[in-house]
C-alpha cells in the first residue's frame, strides 16, 4: 500500500476536509478501500436509480460552480450538452495543472483517483456521453499511473466501460497525457491539444458543450469539479450546501504558497476568510502585505482586505478571483511592481500566439513595467498601462488573456505609490529591488534582443 | 559637346510621346486582371527598422494553409531560445540585405549544426505504431522521443509528420507549446523553477546565485559545455519550493548555499552532499 | 451735375463691374487649369487621370474645390490670427488684381492704363508678401523658413522677369499692354524681336509663380508645404486657387507681350472689326493662353525639381546677365533700325 504523494504536495490540516478526507491514509490503488469509504455510491445511484435529469437536478440544487476558475454553473453546462443533438458526446477531465502553483487537481489525481474517475463517469452518464477522457499533464507520472490503475480496476468491476453495473450506460474511459502549458488549462485550447493540434483557444460561441472535441458536444471540467460531483451524488445537495455561502456553496481546494511557514494544499469552505486560509498554512513568515489570489492572472488583495471571504462573488467584488485556487502570500519586503511584472511576464511567455492583443500587448506591458522599474518611464506610462490593459481585456480571445493584466491593475490600485516611487524616483518602497537586478528571475524581454525598446 | 538644353528637350519629347501612347491603367471594378488560377503571389516577410522579422512565428498561417505551403521556425522573443520553430530553416530564408540595410551583422546561425542529428527512424516508427498512430497521442510520442534523445530532434518530428500524415505545421505547433526541448542541452541541464511559489520562496536568489556560479545567464550553456542553465515554471512547487532540477532529479526546498553545492558536486562529478534528494 | 463727378461715378462703376467680372472669371479659370493639370499630366504618365466624376472626369477639379470648402479650417493656437487669416487672400488678390490690365480682346480690358506693365509687375509681386505673412503668422519655424525661402526665390526672379521686359518696352516705346499688342500688329509678334528675352521671361515667370521645376516653396515631397504647412480647409485651397490663377495670368501676359495678344496667327486675318472682332480676339487670346498652360503642365510632367542653389545661381548668374545683354542688344537694334 503506497499512500505517498509527490513531494510537492503537502496536505494542510484544518479547514473543512471533504475531498481531501482520506488522502494520505486511504490506499489510492485500492478500489475496495474507496468503496468501503462510500465510493461509487453516487455512480451506482446515478445509473441505476436516477434519470439523467434527476442527476443534473441534484447538481443544480447544489449550485455547484466550476472550480476551474470561471465559476460557471456545472448544471447549465450539462443541460446544454445534454440538449445538443449528437450521437457522440465526450466528457473531459482537465488534470492539466495549467497554473504551476496550483496543486489541488494533482493532489486529487494522486491521492484519490477513483473520486475523479467517479465524477467523470457520473457526468458522462448525466449528459449521455459515451467517452470520458482524463487529460493529465505528462510530467505528473504518479497521477497518470494511479489514474490508469483506477480506470483498469473500475472497468474490471464493471464500474466503467461497457454496460456499467449491468445498465445500458456505457462510458469508455481513457487517460491522455498532455503537454503542460498554461494555455492548456483553457477548455478550447485543451480540446485543440487533445486533437493533436497546437493548444490554442478558439473563439466562442459555439461553446464546447455544443461543439467541442472532434466537433461533438464536449464538457470539460477540472478534476476538482468532478470530485465535487461525485461527492454530491454520493450524498445530497443539502449536505453539500452545509459548507460555504448561499451563492457559493461547498468547499474549495486552495494552494497556499509564498511567504507562509508551511505552504501546501488546504480544503476550506467557500466564504472562509483569506486570513484563515493563510493561517492554515502556518501563517506568514513576515508581515503580510498582499495576497495574489487566482494564479498568474491573480488579483491582489491588500492586507486589510484579507478578512474578506474566499468565495466567487466576494472575491470578484474585491478584485480577485478564485482562478486556479492558488493564494500567493507576499510579505512586506516584496516589491509589488516587480511581482506584477513577474506574473505578467509569465502570461506573456505562455501566450500561445493566437490573439494579437495577448501576444504583443502583454509584452508591451512587461516592457512598460521594465521602464518603470528602471526609473526611465515615458511621461504617461502609468496611463498607458491602464489603457493597454483595458484593450487586452476587451479584445481577449480566452479568459486567461483577459485576466493577464489583472495582477498589475490590482496592485496599481492598491500600491500606486510603489509604482510612482519606482517611476519618478527610482526608489523601491519595499526595498527589495536593486537597480542592477531589475528582474531577478527572468531576463527582461527588451534586453535580450528579441524585442527592442526604441 | 552636348548642346545646353538638349537633355531638357529630349525629356520633353519623352513626355510628349507618352501623351499619345496607350495607357496602362486598369479600370479595376470593370476590368479585371487576368490572373492564373494557381497564382499565389510571392510571400515576403516584413522587417522592422532593426532588420528583424516582424513575423512572430505564431504558426497561425501555417496551420490554416490547406496545402502546407507555409513553413516556418524561428527564435522566440528572447532571441536565443527556440519556442515555435527551428532557426536554420527560417534564417536561411532571411534576406541578408535586410541586415545590411539596417547596418547590423546578419545573425550568426547558432545551433544550426546541432539540428543535423541522425535519428533512428525505425525506432520512431515503432513508437508511433505503439500508440496506434492516432493524432491525439502526439504528445505521448513526443514524450517518448524526448526521453530517448533528451530533446525533440527535427528529423524525428519530420518523421512523425510523414508517418502519421499530420501537417508539419501542426506537429511543430504542438511540439512548441508543451514544454518540450527543441534543442539538446549541453552537459548537465540545470533548471531553476520559475513558478510563482518558488519565486516567492527565494527562487530569484537561487537563480542569481547559479548564474553567478556558472558565469552564464539563464538560457545559455557554459563555454566548456558542462552545464546548461534554464528556467521553467513547472519544476517544483508547493512544499518543495524553491526547487531546482538537475537533469532528471528535482531538489527542494533549497537554500542558496545548497543550490551552489549541487553545482560543486556536479563539477567534481561526485555524489550530491547533504542536500535533500527527491525524485520527481 | 458737373462732368467731373459723372466721370468719377462712371469710373467707379466701371471698376466695380470689371473687378466683379474678373473675380468671377478666376473661378472657372482655376478649375479649368487644375483639370488640365490633372488630366494632361496623367496622360503623359501613361494613366487615364480622373475619369469618374462627370463625362471624362471633367468635374474632378471642381470636386476638389468643393472638398476644400468642406474641410475643417484650423488655426494654430499661437498663430497671429488676423495675419494668418488674411495671407491666403492676399496671395489670391495679388493674382486676381493683376488681371485688371490684361487686354483680352480689342477694347476688352478693365483699365487700359498707360503704365499697365509697371502696374502688373508691381501687383503680381505682392504675392510674395502674402507668402511671407503666411509663413510668419503660422507660428511654426518650418512655415517661417518656407516663407523666407519663397521670398528669396520670388524676389530673385522678379529682377530677370522685369528686366526681360525692359527690352520689349524699349522696342515698342510703350508701357501699355494695348499699345504693345497694337505694335505687334505692325511689326509682327514680339517673340521674333526678343529671341533672348522670351526664354528669360518664360523661365523667370515659372519661378515667380512657383511652378515646377521651381516649386521649392511647397516641395510637398520634401518640406511638407513650406509656408502653407499649417493651413487647412479653404484657406489652404486659396493658395492653390491663387497658383492656378497666377499660372493663367502669366500665360496670358506671355501671350500679350510676345505672341500678339488677341491677334490671330499668320494665315488668318489678324483681327476683325466690331463685335465679331471682339469674339475673334477672345478666341485667339484664350487659345494661345491655354496652349501655354499646356506647355507649363508639360514641363511639370517632365522636369524634376531643381535645388535651391541651382535656382538662385540660375537667377543671378545666368538670367540676370542675359537679360542685361538682351536689353543692350535691343537698344542697339532700336538705334540702328531707328524704330
Amino acid at each position: 500500500m503506497d499512500v505517498s504523494l509527490s513531494p510537492q504536495i503537502r496536505i494542510l490540516d484544518g479547514g473543512q476536509q471533504r475531498l481531501l478526507k482520506g488522502i494520505g491514509t486511504l490506499d489510492p490503488g485500492s478500489l475496495a478501500a474507496y468503496r468501503k469509504a462510500g465510493g461509487y455510491k453516487g455512480l451506482t445511484r446515478s445509473v441505476t436509480e436516477r434519470s439523467p435529469d434527476e442527476v443534473i437536478g441534484e447538481i443544480a440544487a447544489a449550485h455547484l460552480r466550476g472550480r476551474g476558475g470561471a465559476g460557471f454553473p456545472v448544471a447549465d453546462k450539462w443541460r446544454a450538452a445534454r440538449a445538443a443533438p449528437s450521437d457522440r458526446k465526450i466528457v473531459v477531465a482537465n488534470v492539466m495543472g495549467a497554473d504551476p502553483t496550483s496543486l489541488g487537481d494533482r493532489t486529487l489525481a494522486e491521492g484519490n483517483p477513483h473520486l475523479v474517475l467517479e465524477g467523470a463517469l457520473i457526468a458522462a452518464a448525466a449528459v449521455g456521453a459515451s467517452e470520458a477522457i482524463l487529460a493529465v499533464r505528462r510530467d505528473w507520472m504518479l497521477a497518470i499511473e494511479r489514474l490508469r490503475a483506477a480506470v483498469t480496476d473500475a472497468e474490471a468491476a464493471h464500474l466503467a466501460g461497457y454496460l456499467i453495473l449491468g445498465t445500458d450506460v456505457s462510458v469508455s474511459v481513457s487517460v491522455w497525457e498532455g503537454s503542460g502549458a498554461y494555455v492548456a488549462g483553457e477548455e478550447t485550447a485543451l480540446i485543440h491539444a487533445l486533437q493533436g493540434d497546437r493548444g490554442m483557444p478558439l473563439i466562442r460561441p459555439p461553446y464546447p458543450a455544443t461543439r467541442g472535441l472532434w466537433g461533438v458536444p464536449t464538457i470539460v471540467h477540472n478534476a476538482e469539479t468532478l470530485a465535487h460531483v461525485a461527492w454530491i451524488s454520493g450524498r445530497s445537495a443539502a449536505e453539500f450546501a452545509k459548507a460555504g455561502t448561499t451563492s457559493s456553496p461547498g468547499t474549495k481546494l486552495v494552494t497556499v504558497a509564498g511567504a507562509v511557514r508551511t505552504p501546501g494544499v488546504a480544503e476550506v469552505a467557500l466564504g472562509t476568510s483569506v486570513d484563515t486560509i493563510i493561517g492554515l498554512a502556518g501563517g506568514s513568515t513576515g508581515t503580510v502585505k498582499a495576497a495574489f489570489i487566482g494564479g498568474p492572472g491573480a488579483g491582489a488583495l491588500a492586507a486589510d482586505e484579507l478578512s474578506g471571504g474566499y468565495a466567487f462573488d466576494q472575491l470578484a467584488e474585491a478584485g480577485g478571483h478564485i482562478g486556479s485556487g492558488s493564494v500567493l502570500v507576499t510579505d512586506a519586503a516584496t516589491c509589488m511592481v516587480a511581482t506584477a511584472r513577474f506574473l505578467l511576464d509569465f502570461s506573456a511567455r505562455e501566450a500561445c500566439g493566437k490573439a494579437v492583443p495577448c501576444r504583443i500587448g502583454t509584452r508591451r506591458l512587461v516592457e512598460t513595467l521594465d521602464r518603470i522599474l528602471a526609473a526611465t518611464p515615458r511621461p504617461n506610462d502609468l496611463v498607458l498601462l491602464r489603457e493597454l490593459s483595458a484593450k487586452i481585456a476587451d479584445t481577449a480571445l480566452c479568459r486567461l488573456e483577459s485576466l493577464a493584466p489583472r495582477p498589475m491593475l490590482t496592485t496599481l490600485d492598491r500600491f500606486g505609490d510603489e509604482y510612482r516611487a519606482h517611476a519618478e524616483r527610482g526608489v523601491c518602497l519595499a526595498g527589495s529591488c536593486s537597480t542592477d537586478a531589475v528582474n531577478p528571475l527572468l531576463t527582461p524581454l527588451a534586453e535580450a534582443g528579441g524585442l527592442r525598446a526604441s | 559637346m552636348a548642346i545646353p538644353g538638349s537633355g531638357l528637350i529630349a525629356g520633353m519629347g519623352v513626355t510628349l510621346r507618352n501623351l499619345f501612347r496607350p495607357k496602362v491603367t486598369l479600370q479595376y471594378p470593370e476590368e479585371r486582371p487576368n490572373i492564373p488560377d494557381r497564382w499565389r503571389g510571392r510571400l515576403d516577410l516584413i522587417y522592422d527598422p532593426f532588420g528583424e522579422h516582424k513575423c512572430e512565428v505564431c504558426f497561425q498561417c501555417a496551420q490554416v494553409c490547406p496545402v502546407e505551403a507555409i513553413d516556418m521556425s524561428g527564435f522566440d522573443s528572447e532571441g536565443n531560445r527556440i519556442r515555435y520553430g527551428l532557426p536554420e530553416i527560417y534564417d536561411e530564408r532571411k534576406d541578408p540585405n535586410a541586415y545590411r540595410r539596417a547596418g547590423l551583422p546578419a545573425r550568426p546561425e547558432r545551433n544550426a549544426a546541432r539540428w543535423q542529428e541522425e535519428v533512428d527512424n525505425a525506432w520512431v516508427d515503432s513508437v508511433i505504431d505503439g500508440f496506434g498512430g492516432r493524432p491525439e497521442s502526439l504528445v505521448a510520442i513526443f514524450g517518448a522521443v524526448q526521453t530517448k534523445y533528451g530533446y525533440l530532434p527535427e528529423p524525428a518530428l519530420r518523421r512523425i509528420s510523414d508517418r502519421m500524415t499530420i501537417h508539419w505545421a501542426q506537429v511543430f505547433g504542438a511540439a512548441g507549446l508543451g514544454g518540450f526541448r527543441l534543442l539538446p542541452a549541453e552537459g548537465h541541464l540545470v533548471t531553476v523553477c520559475s513558478c510563482a511559489a518558488c519565486r516567492f520562496a527565494g527562487g530569484d536568489r537561487i537563480l542569481a546565485a547559479l548564474e553567478e556560479e556558472l558565469g552564464i545567464r539563464a538560457g545559455d550553456a557554459t563555454d566548456d559545455a558542462s552545464f546548461t542553465l534554464e528556467t521553467d515554471a513547472n519544476v517544483g512547487s508547493g512544499a518543495i519550493a524553491p526547487a531546482v532540477r538537475i537533469d532528471t532529479l528535482v531538489y527542494g526546498p533549497l537554500t542558496v548555499d545548497e543550490a551552489r553545492h549541487l553545482i560543486y558536486a556536479r563539477r567534481a562529478d561526485a555524489r550530491p552532499g547533504r542536500t535533500s534528494r527527491v525524485r520527481a | 451735375m458737373d462732368q467731373g463727378l459723372i466721370d468719377l461715378l462712371l469710373g467707379v462703376g466701371r471698376f466695380v463691374l470689371a473687378t466683379t467680372f474678373l473675380l468671377l472669371l478666376t473661378v472657372p479659370t482655376a478649375f479649368i487649369v487644375g483639370q488640365m493639370e490633372l488630366k494632361i499630366m496623367a496622360q503623359m504618365q501613361l494613366r487615364y487621370g480622373p475619369n469618374r466624376v462627370g463625362p471624362w472626369g471633367m468635374f474632378q477639379s471642381a470636386v476638389h474645390g468643393f472638398k476644400m470648402l468642406a474641410k475643417e479650417d484650423q488655426t494654430p493656437d499661437r498663430a497671429d490670427v488676423p495675419t494668418f487669416t488674411l495671407a491666403p487672400y492676399m496671395v489670391f488678390m495679388a493674382a486676381a488684381m493683376s488681371m485688371l490690365v490684361i487686354p483680352f480682346a480689342p477694347g476688352i480690358v478693365a483699365i487700359d492704363s498707360e503704365i499697365g506693365v509697371i502696374y502688373f509687375f508691381a501687383v503680381i509681386g505682392l504675392s510674395v508678401v502674402g507668402m511671407l505673412l503666411a509663413g510668419w503668422a503660422s507660428y511654426n519655424k518650418y512655415s517661417l523658413l518656407g516663407g523666407l525661402r519663397s521670398a528669396a526665390q520670388m524676389v530673385s526672379y522678379e529682377i530677370p522677369l522685369t528686366l526681360s521686359i525692359v527690352g520689349l518696352v524699349v522696342l515698342t516705346g510703350s508701357l501699355s499692354f494695348t499699345h504693345i499688342v497694337e505694335w505687334q500688329l505692325e511689326h509682327g509678334w514680339a517673340v521674333i524681336w526678343q529671341i533672348i528675352g522670351f526664354p528669360i521671361f518664360f523661365i523667370a515667370a515659372a519661378a515667380e509663380i512657383n511652378r515646377t521645376p521651381f516649386d521649392m516653396v511647397e516641395a510637398d515631397s520634401e518640406i511638407v508645404a513650406g509656408p502653407f504647412t499649417e493651413y487647412s480647409g479653404m484657406r489652404f485651397g486659396f493658395f492653390y486657387f491663387a497658383e492656378y490663377v497666377a499660372l493663367f495670368i502669366m500665360c496670358a501676359i506671355m501671350v500679350t507681350l510676345f505672341f500678339g495678344g488677341w491677334l490671330a496667327p499668320w494665315p488668318f486675318p489678324a483681327q476683325l472689326e466690331g463685335f465679331a472682332g471682339t469674339v475673334y480676339g477672345l478666341f485667339w487670346f484664350f487659345l494661345k493662353t491655354y496652349l501655354f498652360v499646356i506647355v507649363a503642365v508639360w514641363v511639370r510632367a517632365t522636369l524634376p525639381r531643381v535645388r535651391v542653389d541651382q535656382l538662385m545661381g540660375a537667377s543671378w548668374k545666368v538670367l540676370l546677365p542675359l537679360a542685361l545683354v538682351n536689353l543692350f542688344v535691343t537698344a542697339i537694334v532700336v538705334l540702328a533700325l531707328n524704330l
